[in-house]
């Protein structure tokens, strides 16, 4: 039986939006590890919680040399909702609620 | 540390571009695995390949070389020991994981939303760093064997045992042996060969090399 409290989930949508950085930065937390930096907060159109890794290198062939064009800046990530919950309309092989949003990471020395 | 800021807005390419990250992190670890295979199965024909080559020619042994240059193929056959074990360790590592089980708490983390992601991240990172190495300490290895057998092929020969003959006039002849005829014996000087008398011989003994300089 379904509880009648539960809010609708959203359906999925690929959909961004200004804020959303901006709210997810304020319930992230962050950890870095040898090969980045793991995120984890809640996300900002679902409110979901999340976890997403950020990483600075990934085993694979690289593509042909001169192939940069159009690329972001190196210190810029875009973010996806990975939340676990079930959004109807999601279509296979996706993960979350369709959100994505772009942080920028500063490497700070101590 | 890493501070963290909101960035310019995002555009759909970024998405299908984080999208395909997060793809290309899911399998990685089964990626790094089958690669360190084929590696680990390739390098090990290419050795054994290198050590056939070794065995078809040129001087094997290398108690015909010069002492010098005996002790430069132990070296060598040493530091390709140390490399190619390395390799090996190396390449297991990154093709099977580590020879060992890790606790709980090392592998899960209840309070991630995929409680195994990070445990599979920094293991995939860890075998993909290994199989590097791996691969270097197999050329480094290589290129040591290789070196050992070229020493061996091409270094120089071990100096035969050489006689000194003193004469009663008092002159020395010291050289290789090359023939012994009719009571008379020829030898191998750097100035060529030398017939010498053996019926005028004073002394005979053998050294291990000629320090008095061949009469002219």
């Amino acid at each position: 039986m379904s509880d009648p409290t539960a809010q609708p989930s959203l359906p999925f949508d690929e959909v961004t939006d200004g804020a959303y950085a901006q709210t997810f930065l304020a319930t992230h937390t962050a950890a870095e590890n040898r090969r980045g930096v793991d995120l984890r907060g809640r996300c900002p159109r679902c409110g979901d919680p999340m976890d997403f890794p950020i990483v600075t290198e990934i085993f694979q062939s690289t593509v042909a040399p001169g192939h940069s064009a159009d690329r972001n800046s190196p210190d810029e990530k875009t973010v996806l909702c990975t939340c676990q919950a079930d959004h109807p309309d999601k279509p296979a092989g996706e993960k979350g609620c369709g959100a994505y949003w772009n942080i920028r990471l500063t490497r700070r020395r101590t | 540390m890493v501070d963290i800021a909101p960035g310019s807005p995002a555009q759909p390419s970024q998405r299908r571009a984080a999208k395909a990250t997060l793809e290309l992190l899911a399998d990685e670890l089964p990626r790094v695995r089958t690669s360190a295979l084929a590696w680990r199965n390739g390098l090990g024909a290419l050795l054994a390949g290198l050590i056939g080559f070794g065995l078809v020619k040129g001087r094997s042994d290398v108690t015909q070389l010069a002492p010098d240059a005996a002790v430069g193929v132990g070296v060598l056959l040493i530091l390709a020991l140390l490399a190619g074990s390395g390799a090996a360790v190396l390449l297991m590592r990154a093709a099977h994981g580590r020879p060992r089980s890790s606790t709980v708490e090392d592998v899960i983390d209840p309070s991630a939303q995929d409680p195994t992601l990070a445990a599979r991240l920094a293991e995939a990172g860890a075998s993909a760093q290994s199989l590097r190495w791996g691969v270097r300490l197999f050329f480094v290895c290589a290129a040591l064997l290789c070196g050992a057998v070229a020493v061996t092929w091409y270094g120089p020969e071990k100096d035969k045992p050489r006689i000194e003959v003193r004469l009663a006039t008092g002159t020395v002849y010291c050289g290789e042996v090359v023939s012994t005829a009719a009571g008379k014996l020829t030898l191998k000087t750097p100035q060529g060969q030398t017939v010498v008398d053996l019926t005028q011989a004073d002394g005979l003994r053998a050294v291990d090399s000629c320090s008095t300089a061949p009469p002219p």
